[in-house]
C-alpha cells in the first residue's frame, strides 16, 4: 500500500505561498469564500477550465482543487497561489491544488483538502454522463452545488441524458446537492426577452396557440433547455416521435392537446471570445411570428454567479424533472 | 390579468423603462462628480439603454458645449476605465437646453424634447432656493403629469434650515408632485455597508435576541472627517455640523440601527419603521442642550502631517464664527427596545482620522468570574459595523492567553468586504439613479421623515441659540475633537472609541 497524497505537505506549502506572497504592509490575504472542486477527465479537460476560472481570479478569493483522473493510476499533486496582478488586490486569491491521477478523483483523496466550514462547489468539466457523475454518490456530503455544462454534448440526446444524470444526483442526494448548468444559464437573457415580449396582455393571451417554436444559434443542448422550459412553463406535455439526428429536438403537444414543432437550426454557435446571438421565434395559430434574441454571457460570468449562490433554481430544476419524463 | 406563465421564477432584473432625465444644475459639481459618472455607469451595464438625459442650467452652453463637458468628465483622472467608443456613445444622447430656472420658455423646450417619452425624471442638483420655482414651472408645463406614465422629482440635501423651512419646502413640491412622485437623495442610504446594516440585523439570527437594552449599553455613531470646509465655506456658515451631517446622515444611520423589523420591504414598510425610530427620540430641549449636546470648531494644528488654518481662519468663513464643525449628541430612545440606552453621536471635520463607523457597546457579563487576577479585565463586546473606509464588521470578544492562568485579552473577528469580495463596491448615486428609475423608494426619505428629523434638531438648534456663542468649544486641528465630548458618555465604564 502507498499513500497517495498528503495534505499536511499540501498545506505547508499553501501556508508558505500565503506568506511569501502577502503585501508586508496589510495583510494582503484574502478570506476563501469557497471550495471549487473542478472534475476534469484529462489535463486537456482542467485547462478548459482555465478562462472561466480567470474571471473568478480577484473578485472572489477561493481554494481551486482541480482533480485529472486521466489513465495513469499514480497520483501527483501541484500546489500554487494566484492573484489578480494589482496593487490593492496583492494577496492570495486563489490556493490552487491540481492533482493528476485516477487516484486522486477517490473522495478520500480530495475531502481532506477541502477548507471546512465554507461551501464546495464542484465542476465537472467536459461531457457528463450517470457514469462520470457515480464517484459523486459517495461524496455527496462533501459537496453543497454540483455545475455541469450540458451543451458540452455535441447532440440533443446527450445533452438529454446529462439532464437525467443531474437530476439523479439531485435526487440520491436527497436534494442536498444543488445542481446548475451553464447550458441552462447560457439561455438565461434569452427566456428573458421571450418572457418580456410575452408580457403585455394580447402576448399573453396568445401564448396558448404557439405552433411552433425555432431556435437558431443555440448548442443543441441549449436549445433543447429552452424548448423544455417552454413546455414545464406553458403546461406542454411529451409527444415522442418526431425527426432524428444531433439536433432533433424532444416534442410535445400543448395543454390543449395539439402538436407543436419544435426545431433548432445550426446557427452559428461561435467561441466564447465572439458575441454569439441567440435567438427564437415563436409561431402561432394566426398573425405574426414573435422573435427575440440575446447573447449569453461568459462562462466565467456564469460562474461567478454560480459560486455566489447556493440556491436550487426552481425553474431549471422543473426543466430536469421534464428531461426526465421524456421518452 | 392573465398572468404571464413566462415571467415566473426568472427574476427579470430591474429595467428602467424608456424615459427622459432632466438635470436642473447640469454645469454644478455635483453632475461632475456623481450624476454623469452614475449615469455611464449604468449606461455600460445597459440599464440606461432608453434614457434621454438633458442637462438644463443658466451656463452660456449648448448641447456640443455639454457633450464635450460630459466627455471630458468621463475621461478624468479617477473615471472608471472604459473604451473611448462608449464613451462617445453616452455622450451622444446628452442635450442641453440653456435656461434660467424662472424661465418658461426653458421648460417648454424640455417638454419639447421628448414629447411622446412617457416617464420623466427630474434631477435637482441646484441649491435648494431653487427648489420651488423649479417643481413649479415644471408643473405649469404639464410636465409633472402621469397620466402616460410617470414624473418624478429627485432632491438633495438639505431639505430645509430648520422644521418651518423644511415644511415650507415640501409644501412647496406639493403642488406640482404628490409625495409618491418625490425622491429625496441621502446619499448614504445608497451605499453598499449601510444597506448591510438591514440585512446583518435581520438577516442572521444571532443579533436580533441580543440587540436591545437588557444587553446593548450603548451605541456610538460617528462621522469623523480629517478635511476641513476647503471650498464650503459659504455654505457650511449658514449649515454646520448639526444640519450637515446630523439632521440627515446620521439620524438615517441611527434609524436603520434602532428600527423594528419591517412586516416586509416594501418601501413605506421600511420607512414606516424608521419614522417610528425618529419619532420615539426624546428631544433635547433649551434646558437639556448644555448636558446632552457638545458642539465645537477646530483651531489651527496639524492635520495628517500638514499644518491647517483655524476653522475661522478658512476661506468664506466669518473671523468670530460661531458656526460648530463638531457635534456631539447623547439621544435617548424612548421606545421598549431601546429605554435606558444612549446613542452617542459625533461628526466633526478636522479629526485624526476619517471614519464612519457604528458601534455596540454590549454591556458585561452579569458576573465577573474572572476579574480578580486577571492581567487584562474582561472587556465589553462590541460589534463594529465600519461603513467607511474598509467597509466591513468587526466583533470585539474576550480569548484566553495560552497558559496555566485564567488570563484574557480581547481578540478581534475581522470582516472586510475588500477581503471576501475582491471587487469595487457601486457608488451610491448608481444604485439610487436606478432606485428612482424603477420607482422603489425605499432609499428615500419620505416627507415625515425628514420632518421628523428635523423636529428633533430643531430643538437643539433652539437650545444653542439661546446659549449663545459663549457654550462653543474649540479643538485642534488633527485631534479626536474637544475634551467636552467625553462629559456625554455619563460614565467612567465608557470611551469613545478611538479614531
Amino acid at each position: 500500500m502507498s499513500a497517495t497524497l498528503d495534505p499536511r505537505a499540501i498545506e505547508r506549502e499553501i501556508g508558505m505561498i500565503r506568506e511569501r506572497e502577502s503585501n508586508p504592509y496589510s495583510s494582503g490575504i484574502k478570506t476563501n469564500l469557497f471550495n471549487l472542486v473542478i472534475l476534469a477527465g484529462s489535463g486537456d479537460e482542467a485547462d478548459a477550465a482555465a478562462p472561466a476560472l480567470q474571471h473568478l481570479l480577484g473578485r472572489r478569493p477561493a481554494r481551486i482543487i482541480t482533480l485529472e483522473r486521466g489513465h495513469a493510476h499514480e497520483v501527483q499533486a501541484a500546489v500554487s497561489g494566484r492573484c489578480f496582478p494589482d496593487t490593492h488586490s496583492r494577496g492570495v486569491c486563489f490556493e490552487e491544488i491540481r492533482i493528476s491521477g485516477s487516484a486522486g478523483a477517490d473522495i478520500g483523496a480530495w475531502a481532506p483538502l477541502l477548507i471546512r466550514d465554507i461551501p464546495v462547489y464542484t465542476w465537472a468539466v467536459g461531457r457528463v454522463t450517470a457514469e462520470t457523475l457515480a464517484p459523486l454518490r459517495e461524496a455527496a456530503e462533501y459537496i453543497d452545488k454540483l455545475i455541469v455544462d450540458s451543451a458540452a454534448a455535441t447532440a440533443v440526446e446527450a445533452g438529454l441524458e446529462t439532464m437525467r444524470a443531474l437530476r439523479a444526483l439531485r435526487i440520491a442526494s436527497r436534494r442536498s446537492i444543488a445542481v446548475s448548468d451553464l447550458a441552462w444559464r447560457r439561455t438565461a437573457a434569452l427566456r428573458v426577452q421571450a418572457a418580456r415580449a410575452c408580457d403585455p396582455p394580447e402576448a399573453r393571451s396568445r401564448l396558448a396557440s404557439i405552433r411552433e417554436v425555432s431556435a437558431e444559434g443555440l448548442a443543441p443542448a441549449e436549445a433543447a433547455h429552452v424548448v423544455l422550459w417552454l413546455a414545464a412553463r406553458l403546461g406542454w406535455t411529451p409527444a415522442g416521435g418526431g425527426q432524428t439526428g444531433p439536433t432533433a429536438l424532444p416534442q410535445f403537444r400543448d395543454a390543449a392537446g395539439r402538436p407543436v414543432r419544435l426545431s433548432a437550426g445550426d446557427g452559428e454557435q461561435g467561441g466564447p471570445e465572439q458575441q454569439r446571438v441567440m435567438r427564437a421565434t415563436l409561431g402561432f395559430d394566426a398573425g405574426e411570428p414573435l422573435s427575440v434574441s440575446a447573447s449569453p454571457p461568459s462562462d466565467g460570468e456564469i460562474l461567478l454567479a454560480e459560486v455566489d449562490s447556493l440556491r436550487q433554481d426552481p425553474l431549471l430544476e422543473d426543466v430536469l424533472g421534464l428531461a426526465g419524463k421524456l421518452p | 390579468m392573465q398572468e404571464n406563465p413566462l415571467a415566473a421564477g426568472l427574476g427579470l432584473p430591474r429595467e428602467p423603462p424608456p424615459l427622459s432625465l432632466v438635470i436642473f444644475g447640469a454645469s454644478g459639481d455635483l453632475t461632475r462628480r456623481k450624476l454623469i459618472p452614475a449615469l455611464f455607469s449604468l449606461h455600460m451595464k445597459g440599464s440606461a439603454a432608453r434614457m434621454l438625459i438633458t442637462g438644463f442650467a443658466r451656463r452660456d452652453w449648448t448641447t456640443e458645449t455639454f457633450r464635450a463637458r460630459v466627455r471630458a468628465m468621463l475621461d478624468a483622472e479617477d473615471a472608471p476605465a472604459a473604451p473611448a467608443a462608449e464613451k462617445d456613445a453616452f455622450a451622444a444622447r446628452v442635450q442641453f437646453v440653456r435656461s434660467s430656472f424662472e424661465d418658461r420658455e426653458g421648460y417648454a423646450a424640455l417638454g419639447a424634447i421628448a414629447p411622446d417619452c412617457p416617464n420623466r425624471l427630474f434631477y435637482l442638483a441646484t441649491p435648494p432656493d431653487a427648489y420651488q420655482s423649479i417643481a413649479e414651472h415644471i408643473r405649469e408645463a404639464g410636465l409633472s403629469d402621469q397620466s402616460r406614465g410617470y414624473s418624478r422629482i429627485i432632491v438633495e440635501k438639505p431639505l430645509g434650515r430648520d422644521l418651518a423651512s423644511a415644511r415650507a419646502l415640501n409644501e412647496s413640491f406639493a403642488s406640482g408632485f404628490p409625495e409618491h412622485q418625490i425622491y429625496r437623495i441621502d446619499h448614504y442610504l445608497g451605499k453598499e455597508t449601510v444597506q448591510n446594516i438591514m440585512l446583518l440585523r435581520f438577516g442572521n439570527e444571532i443579533f436580533e435576541p441580543v440587540w436591545n437594552n437588557r444587553y446593548v449599553d450603548h451605541v456610538q455613531i460617528t462621522m469623523a472627517e480629517t478635511i476641513g470646509v476647503e471650498a464650503r465655506g459659504r455654505y457650511y456658515e449658514g449649515a454646520g455640523a448639526l444640519r450637515d451631517m446630523i439632521q440627515n446622515h446620521m439620524l438615517q444611520l441611527l434609524s436603520l440601527v434602532a428600527m423594528e423589523p419591517p412586516v416586509d420591504l416594501d418601501p413605506d414598510s421600511v420607512r414606516d419603521e424608521k419614522v417610528k425610530v425618529l419619532k420615539s427620540i426624546k428631544p433635547i430641549r433649551a434646558d437639556g442642550v448644555a448636558a446632552e449636546t457638545v458642539r465645537a470648531q477646530y483651531a489651527a494644528g496639524i492635520a495628517e502631517g500638514t499644518e491647517v488654518p483655524g476653522y475661522r481662519q478658512e476661506p468664506d468663513v466669518a473671523p468670530d464664527s460661531s458656526t460648530e464643525t463638531y457635534a456631539a449628541l447623547r439621544v435617548s430612545l424612548d421606545s421598549w427596545r431601546w429605554a435606558g440606552v444612549p446613542f452617542l453621536l459625533r461628526t466633526g471635520k478636522r479629526l485624526s482620522r476619517r471614519a464612519t463607523e457604528i458601534s455596540v457597546h454590549f454591556k458585561r457579563p452579569p458576573l465577573n468570574l474572572f476579574g480578580g487576577r486577571a492581567r487584562f479585565s474582561a472587556q465589553p463586546n462590541v460589534l463594529v459595523l465600519r461603513i467607511q473606509p474598509r467597509e466591513g464588521i468587526t466583533l470585539g470578544f474576550n480569548a484566553k492567553i495560552p497558559g496555566y492562568a485564567s488570563d484574557m485579552r480581547t481578540v478581534a473577528m475581522d470582516f472586510a468586504y475588500g477581503s471576501a469580495f475582491a471587487e469595487d463596491l457601486p457608488e451610491a448615486y448608481e444604485r439610487l439613479l436606478l432606485d428612482a428609475m424603477v420607482g422603489d423608494s425605499t432609499l428615500f426619505m419620505r416627507k415625515d421623515e425628514v420632518d421628523s428629523a428635523w423636529q428633533f434638531v430643531t430643538g437643539i438648534l433652539e437650545g444653542w441659540a439661546e446659549e449663545g456663542a459663549a457654550a462653543l468649544s474649540f479643538y485642534g486641528a488633527g485631534s479626536s475633537g474637544p475634551e467636552e465630548a467625553s462629559r456625554l458618555l455619563a460614565s467612567e465604564e465608557r470611551r469613545w472609541r478611538r479614531l
